[in-house]
């Protein structure tokens, strides 16, 4: 007879940190105002962060008593893979969450000078750790042990036996996680007032975070377009847009918090950061609770999406609680028509329009079916038609505010504001693509030679975080445009020693040949491009489970990628496959890559 | 200044305001344009919904439907056991395609051939999932 049991040891730690928190939280509201959390918060940190290296060392050893070990790992599985097996699936990958954000308090609590703020910080934190450890230990607890233990464990998941998604899902989390210690600093400064320091800490918080999700999203995008191997690396999957929401809301927030020089509209300063801290634990909710039929989603349990959804709720309530109580709309100071922070709040605007595009196209399906039961699912082209003229609109904006003075502005503001609802209107009647690729390109070309004017006169760039950050996310928007309307695809069938011309270029099927791995079966197919360079895609049969998934073989060159995904056998030998020219993708990397760059060095120069 | 600054809140104001105007406007636009429906064989027969239109077929492969007809062309039928529908697609299939396993087809019923077309073959599921519908019948 099978049974299941706590484990000791790994429930005793999780208990300590939830102690640890829970002292943090009552003895905050009973002791002096600017008491020292360092130790407790050290406590709540080790007791967590040795979970998970006891998680890790049963997966390392391949102990599968364990439920979790024995569900997710296989003797099989490469090391390097048991041991990111921690946080492949929904339990060990919140556990590592909590690790997460418990570190991150635990620095603040070591770094920072003790103060009233730090003390609300802590409260917020501690709550946040007290209720995730709640729902880890009652609803999705990693430490469970079987009796007996099984001889070995079902497989990891195919598709994330791969090096991108070890880094990708952590680095998601840490950037949730860095939101929320970003909220308890806004929380504060909304309790105790908008100080310089609190405003330094935020910045710094606010960059950490927004360069985490940064990369974290980015990493996904890569792994989508390498892995996932049909050639996309966005696909407005509603896992991809529930993460990059609160990265949008953290880009608005980041930006509003340039109005503290002036101490204009600090109230939407606070309504960003708790908006972008709301939205990473929707974030959570949605890919955990099995809501969502997609790939991301790989454990799906109700009882859970019910317990976040409660957790959701209570942090909602909460904090708009506090927001209403405490803020005063009627004193704030506004910003001056067509200044430079009246343009950061309507580049604001923009993009919080672009987050509410994306969050009625996630949650419309969602709602309707709940309740009409009808299902229905909304096309790509509904995010990029209406995003693109927005995020035009957006790029024109932070244009406008580098090269012109407030009354030129306020002059061809009106002028603007026609043409950009032009174009807008234009867009949804003729859909042109060359209108955007010649915007983009102008934008482009201007701040690039602005900044070398500035260059050779100055013999230095003011700001040049923000000059590079807004370049590089030009350039990003040109190659999206471009990838997106130049690429190629064909589907199509060839024999081995069978040539074919397609796509501008002469296609080579050489050979194809079966490999054998410690945990998989497969064929290797050989293609010649060109003549040029070779393309080895491949298809495999994982032992374990029997999954079947193609590996895209991939060449990128500086304008166009070449891909092909191996599909079937037919009978007379021949094989159908899919080859893909993709443009631009380069320049979609190295554009991120740029805007990440920025941001950290935007950030580490206030440390 | 007062006097200032209550103009200034007059134009933040009406900017925010626009905005949601705009965005609202847009947004149910393109949620006309843009929504397929996902349909079994069952519900597009009973003639209730709107088939002029591309949707999403979903349900299982039949059995000893699959025929590869020249190239990469193939036929197949699409089943949710109380009616079924003939799927014509070209392309490369997804690897988790084959007989008796759950398939989502995106397309449009071509009415003179009573095909559908499929243009689109999701193979984003893993191999237990089932369409949900088939799956509550089932249960």
């Amino acid at each position: 007879m099978e049974t299941i049991n706590l484990d000791f040891f790994g429930n005793a730690l999780l208990t300590c940190s939830l102690l640890g928190a829970f002292y943090i939280l009552i003895s905050s509201f009973r002791h002096n105002l600017t008491q020292s959390f360092k130790n407790t918060s050290f406590v709540i940190f080790f007791g967590l962060f040795s979970a998970c290296c006891y998680l890790s060392y049963q997966f390392v050893t391949d102990n599968f008593s364990y439920l979790y070990v024995a569900s997710n790992s296989n003797l099989l599985l490469p090391t390097f893979y048991k041991v990111s097996a921690l946080w492949s699936a929904h339990e060990g990958s919140f556990l590592l969450m909590i690790m997460l954000l418990a570190l991150a308090n635990y620095i603040n609590n070591f770094v920072l000078e003790p103060s009233r703020n730090l003390v609300i910080s802590n409260q917020a934190v501690s709550s946040i750790v007290i209720l995730y450890l709640v729902f880890l230990i009652t609803s999705s607890n990693p430490f469970y042990l079987l009796n007996p233990a099984p001889l070995n464990g079902a497989d990891l998941n195919p598709l994330l036996q791969d090096p991108l998604l070890v880094i990708h899902p952590p680095l998601i989390f840490t950037g949730y996680v860095f939101y929320a210690v970003t909220f308890s600093f806004v929380l504060s400064a909304l309790i105790n007032g908008f100080t310089k320091d609190i405003f330094n800490t935020l910045k710094i918080w606010a960059g950490v975070s927004w360069f985490t999700l940064t990369m974290g999203i980015f990493l996904g995008s890569i792994w989508a377009y390498y892995e996932l191997g049909w050639g996309g690396y966005w696909f407005w999957d509603p896992v991809e847009n529930v993460s990059l929401m609160p990265w949008i809301a953290g880009t608005a927030f980041t930006h509003s918090l340039i109005f503290s020089r002036e101490k204009t509209l600090e109230i939407w300063m606070v309504f960003l950061g708790i908006i972008t801290f709301l939205l990473s634990i929707f974030g959570s909710f949605v890919v955990r609770s099995g809501i969502l039929n997609s790939v991301h989603t790989f454990a799906a349990d109700p009882t859970r999406g019910i317990f976040l959804l409660g957790i959701f709720a209570i942090f909602t309530v909460l904090s708009f609680y506090i927001f209403f109580t405490r803020s005063n709309l009627v004193k704030t100071s506004w910003p001056k028509f067509m200044s430079k922070n009246y343009l950061v709040l309507l580049n604001n605007i923009i993009l919080m329009s672009i987050l509410f595009i994306i969050l009625i196209g996630t949650l419309y399906p969602i709602i309707l079916e709940a309740f009409t039961g009808n299902k229905l699912s909304i096309g790509p082209s509904y995010f990029s038609n209406l995003i693109s003229p927005l995020v035009i609109a957006l790029l024109l904006i932070f244009t406008m505010e580098q090269f012109l003075k407030q009354g030129f502005r306020k002059l061809i503001a009106f002028v603007a504001l026609i043409i950009i609802f032009g174009f807008i209107v234009q867009q949804f009647i003729l859909k042109d693509v060359y209108t955007y690729l010649v915007i983009s390109g102008i934008i482009l070309l201007s701040l690039i030679t602005r900044a070398f004017i500035e260059l050779l006169k100055t013999k230095s760039i003011k700001m040049p975080h923000k000059v590079l950050g807004h370049l590089s996310v030009v350039i990003l928007t040109f190659a999206v445009i471009f990838n997106h309307n130049f690429s190629q695809n064909l589907d199509l069938r060839i024999s081995p020693g069978e040539n074919i011309s397609a796509i501008g270029t002469n296609l080579k099927f050489d050979s194809i040949d079966v490999v054998a791995e410690s945990n998989f079966d497969g064929v290797k197919a050989l293609f010649f491009v060109n003549d040029v360079f070779d393309l080895a895609p491949e298809k495999r049969i994982y032992k374990i489970g029997g999954q079947i998934t193609s590996e895209t073989s991939i060449q990128s060159t500086l304008f166009h990628d070449y891909l092909i995904v191996l599909g079937d056998r037919f009978p007379d030998g021949s094989w159908s496959v899919s080859f893909s020219r993709k443009s631009g993708m380069i320049w979609i990397w190295m554009s991120s890559l740029l805007l990440m760059i920025s941001i950290f060095y935007g950030t580490i120069r206030r440390i | 200044m007062i006097r200032e600054n209550r103009r200034r809140r007059i134009y933040t104001i009406v900017t925010f305001a626009l905005a949601l105007v705009f965005i609202i406007f847009f947004i149910l636009k393109a949620l006309q344009e843009n929504i397929d429906f996902y349909l079994t064989p069952s519900q597009v027969q009973s003639g209730e919904f709107n088939t002029e239109r591309k949707f999403r077929l979903g349900g299982m492969v039949k059995e000893n439907s699959f025929k590869n007809l020249q190239n990469l062309e193939v036929l197949f039928t699409i089943t949710d056991f109380e009616n079924e529908m003939v799927v014509s697609y070209e392309g490369i299939l997804p690897n988790l395609f084959k007989e008796n396993s759950g398939v989502v087809a995106r397309g449009y019923l071509d009415r003179n051939k009573n095909i559908f077309v499929a243009e689109e073959l999701l193979a984003k599921h893993d191999e237990n999932y089932m369409p949900i519908e088939i799956n509550d019948g089932n249960n």
